[in-house]
């Protein structure tokens, strides 16, 4: 008789989302960009901030080394891409970090505690959220000035609150399972059950959640950049890449057609992702 | 506590509970007596059996005992050198739900030992979890697998691994073989004698039907909607059950046997759609066959009958044959 | 006597992570008009996958292979159509939870009449008569007033009560109920077992009783399937399974649900536990727990042998 092998419910996660062909294209993808982000402007002879009298405006070609071609201020846009999309990527993954800190805690802590703290806790949320966000940033940037780091606090700031209610929601069903009720029993504190119990439970619906909001992320920024509210020159970002370009899409093309072909393929790739980890979380659903 | 041979004292415990979940905007409370007015002593060493229907308390008082919840009269006391949080330990009815599902058996079963006061070294740990698998009949090689991998017999196996690693003074069991299958009910019962006699353990076995409960208790107390029916000696309930309440509880059960079942007559048992109306007679009053006008108006307070048992019954059964 | 459903070498596999499961390997089971056939197995031992799979309910990472044979149809072959009217007119089913059948946002009349209306082309009033009617053919109390109630308003065994009104309500031959007390109270189940008995006189009905619990097997079957590990290892008349029982798995659980019962002094049980069922198998899937096993068990799969009323699949009795 064969052995049925010993899986971890991680890996049993793993093996269905390996079989989900969308999903591992879109991972090595995201590990090919996340490569090419961080080594590919050495590669290149051009530096994102010289600029290249020679070659203003120029059409991508190979002959010249300017893969992309160059932007109206002659600089290579390939390098420019390259740096738009790290910091693009970066602010994703930071501006995701810092909501996931701030909401699983606050989340799990008012799912837990229930009653009073809960309540209070989910109303403050509320009102977060019916603040105009989109003109609160604005303000901010219009009073303090442009500031990267203002740009992920404001963008964790706002999108903790979806991972806080979502958390709360799992919270509130896991603190019913009986393996929660046990580790009272015997003697455990309420961090330690958060930590041990409930926090790794969340996991997976955290992890799908990641994978959504990071997109959204790029997303918030880009909107920003393109309104002219983002990244602050010489710094750049694919959102910033795309406005440029957009303003000279007629003439030369191509300096919206690389950065928005990044932006669209990151965007692509963590839904696919996501989508790929949601299903491989929910072994019931069948499709 | 004056009796030194009691290991718990449940004195005129009632315990009520709110409806509606709390909110900010409702300040309104609706409360039931989810037990009310119960005393019960428990000799230490001693195996106490607690059986009762869904809606009874059973579950209610176990959890007081073990003080997750507050009782709203009455006291809860125990034997000195007892401490509520550390030397009472619980054995759930569904052994799969009561283990995290990202733990490993290792983890699980020393996980308690964290919260003992004084942490064990890494060698310690280790020697108590080999001996506590091999005492509960887990094989010490899948220590590193996850619960959902286990029948539901070895995750039993598993919780009472992880209760016993404390040394525990009382072990209180929820139904815990009610889950299991009809072939590994016996051995989990068995199991849990081993444990019982050994260290000589105080155990409150709960269950929902007498024909089990008479195998591993000596004591027995019958509860229904919260109150106390029934208490005294197993065999002496389960062979002349006094309570009408009690003798339902037996004779509904159905046995393997298909000409006892043959000559069964169905029994109108009732069904109570509400607990929320307050009635002043006796709460089995309305589904009960032998009711007579005084159980509806007042409810009858818990009275000895014979040398042993105690019934809340005006018109307790006489020798009543039972099955 | 032909069957009125006949299942024949039926074999169910699940495709999972860790492999192929097989949940059901082989079985063959027929059901006669007007009888009451048990199927008892313990968890794992594919009672319910069998009876899934019989009627095309699994989901689709299974695999239902052999036939089922209904008035001269096999069922299996059906297209959505086909089988969903069968499913609804024919072989009804109910199972352990009646929350899972009943929607808890729709009042009890309307799940009642919503299928009458659509089905039988009749108007609102002529169905909401119908339903009071059926609710209080399985003795709900109040039954005009209270088909107005949402299910959350009713207790368990009401419940219970109202999905078997629903599964009743299209007047099918067969009736198959999966662990339909389970959940409930022993009081609350005698009432139900008392109630099921005496709508099988009223319907005409042919039923399948899937349960873990041989008490309750007992009292209400004509004839009974043991399963272990996905197959069937004994199937015999009620009292020659319980007063002669041949396969020493039955005589284990029927020992176990005896002094499980308080009949005997000792309470027993069969050592080890139900295996897992994945991978190819050679001999007995009992042998591992088998108290009187030959060495012959290891090596070969027993057939089921045996008279017209008993049969049983085991090494100890071929000849």
């Amino acid at each position: 008789m064969a052995e049925v092998k010993s899986l971890s419910p991680g890996k049993q996660i793993w093996i269905r989302l390996k079989a989900n062909r969308a999903a591992v294209t879109s991972m090595g993808l995201i590990g090919l960009l996340i490569l090419m982000v961080l080594f590919a402007p050495w590669l290149s002879p051009f530096n994102g901030e010289d600029i290249d009298y020679e070659a203003i405006a120029a059409e991508p070609s190979l002959t010249s080394g300017h893969l992309f071609g160059t932007d109206s201020l002659g600089r290579d846009l390939f390098v420019r891409t390259m740096e738009g999309s790290r910091i693009s990527l970066a602010i994703g993954l930071v501006a995701t970090l810092v909501s996931l800190i701030i909401g699983i805690n606050y989340g799990a802590i008012a799912g837990y505690f229930g009653g009073r703290v809960d309540a209070v806790m989910m109303r403050i949320v509320d009102i977060l959220y019916a603040m105009p966000f989109m003109f609160f940033v604005i303000l901010l940037m219009v009073f303090f000035g442009r500031n990267i780091f203002l740009i992920f606090f404001a963008i964790g700031a706002i999108n903790w609150l979806d991972i806080a209610r979502i958390v709360r929601g799992q919270t509130l069903a896991i603190k019913q399972q009986s393996y929660v009720e046990a580790a009272r029993i015997y003697g455990a504190s309420h961090w330690h059950i958060i930590q041990r119990h409930i926090v790794p439970n969340l996991l997976g619906i955290v992890v799908v959640y990641i994978t959504l909001t990071i997109p959204q992320v790029i997303l918030v920024e880009s909107f920003l950049s393109f309104l002219g509210l983002g990244i602050q020159e010489p710094m750049t970002s694919l959102g910033a890449l795309v406005s440029e370009g957009a303003n000279e899409m007629e003439s030369y093309s191509w300096t919206l057609i690389f950065p928005a072909v990044f932006l669209s393929i990151i965007l692509f790739c963590f839904n696919f992702i996501g989508d790929g980890l949601r299903d491989a979380l929910d072994p019931k659903q069948v499709k | 506590m004056r009796d030194n041979n009691l290991a718990i004292e449940v004195d005129d415990v009632s315990v009520s509970f709110r409806h509606s979940s709390s909110s900010l905007m409702s300040f309104k409370k609706n409360t039931f007596d989810a037990l009310s007015n119960i005393s019960i002593a428990v000799q230490a060493g001693s195996r106490l059996g607690i059986v009762g229907e869904s809606g009874s308390g059973k579950t209610t008082l176990a959890k007081t005992i073990l003080g997750l919840y507050q009782p709203a009269t009455g006291t809860i006391g125990f034997n000195h050198g007892v401490q509520q949080n550390k030397d009472i330990q619980f054995i759930f009815q569904d052994p799969l739900a009561a283990l995290n599902p990202r733990m490993t058996v290792e983890q699980l079963i020393t996980e308690p030992l964290d919260y003992l006061g004084v942490k064990p070294d890494h060698a310690t740990r280790t020697k108590k979890l080999k001996t506590i698998m091999e005492q509960v009949g887990l094989d010490y090689s899948q220590r590193q697998r996850y619960a959902h991998e286990f029948s539901g017999g070895q995750c039993q196996r598993i919780g009472i691994a992880r209760a016993m690693i404390t040394e525990p003074k009382i072990l209180i069991c929820d139904e815990p073989v009610s889950a299991l299958d009809v072939s590994v009910r016996a051995q989990i019962i068995s199991l849990l004698k081993e444990f019982q006699q050994r260290l000589d353990l105080t155990l409150i076995f709960i269950a929902h039907d007498l024909s089990l409960v008479r195998y591993i208790s000596d004591e027995l107390i019958v509860l229904y909607q919260g109150k106390l029916m029934e208490m005294g000696p197993s065999e002496e309930i389960f062979s002349h059950a006094r309570h009408p309440y009690t003798q339902a509880l037996i004779s509904a059960e159905p046995r393997p046997d298909p000409d006892t079942e043959r000559q069964r007559h169905y029994a109108e048992y009732g069904e109570i759609e509400t607990a929320d109306t307050k009635l002043d007679g006796c709460v089995y009053a309305g589904r009960c066959t032998y009711a007579q006008s005084r159980c509806h108006i007042e409810a009858p307070k818990l009275q000895q009958v014979g040398e042993t048992v105690q019934v809340a019954c005006f018109f307790p059964l006489e020798a009543v044959t039972s099955v | 006597m032909s069957a009125l459903l006949e299942a024949n070498n039926i074999s169910i596999d699940f495709a999972t992570e860790s492999g192929v499961v097989h949940a059901v390997r082989d079985a063959n089971i027929e059901l006669f008009e007007g009888e009451v056939l048990g199927v008892v197995g313990e968890s794992g031992s594919g009672k319910t996958q069998l009876m899934l799979g019989m009627l095309k309910l699994l989901p689709e990472n299974a695999v239902t292979t052999g036939e089922v044979i209904y008035s001269d149809k096999d069922l299996l072959t059906l297209n959505k159509l086909d089988i969903n009217r069968i499913r609804s007119n024919e072989i009804a089913m109910i199972f352990q939870d009646p929350m899972s059948s009943l929607n808890p946002y729709l009042k009890v009349s309307r799940q009642l009449t919503e299928t009458l209306i659509l089905n039988q082309k009749i108007d609102k009033q002529t169905a909401l008569k119908q339903a009071i009617e059926i609710l209080e053919k399985v003795r709900i109390p109040d039954a005009a007033r209270r088909v107005h109630d949402y299910p959350y308003q009713f207790s368990g065994g009401m419940r219970q009560r109202i999905m078997i009104a629903m599964a009743l309500l299209r007047k099918p031959k067969v009736l198959i109920a999966d662990e339909p007390t389970t959940a409930l109270d022993v009081t609350v189940q005698a009432e139900i077992l008392a109630l099921l008995k005496s709508l099988r006189d009223e319907f005409a009905l042919s039923i399948i009783l899937i349960t873990h619990d041989m008490s309750i097997v007992a009292g209400q079957c004509d004839r009974v399937v043991i399963m272990y590990a996905g197959q069937p290892v004994e199937m015999a008349s009620l009292d020659e399974l319980f007063y002669a029982p041949k396969h020493p798995y039955t005589q284990g659980l029927l020992a176990a649900a005896k002094s499980q019962s308080g009949l005997t002094d000792k309470l027993v049980s069969i050592p080890g536990h139900p295996p897992v069922n994945t991978g190819i198998q050679l001999g007995c899937a009992f042998y591992p727990r088998c108290e009187q096993r030959l060495d012959v068990c290891q090596r070969d799969m027993p057939v089921m042998t045996g008279s017209n009323t008993q049969q049983q699949a085991c090494h100890l009795y071929e000849r």
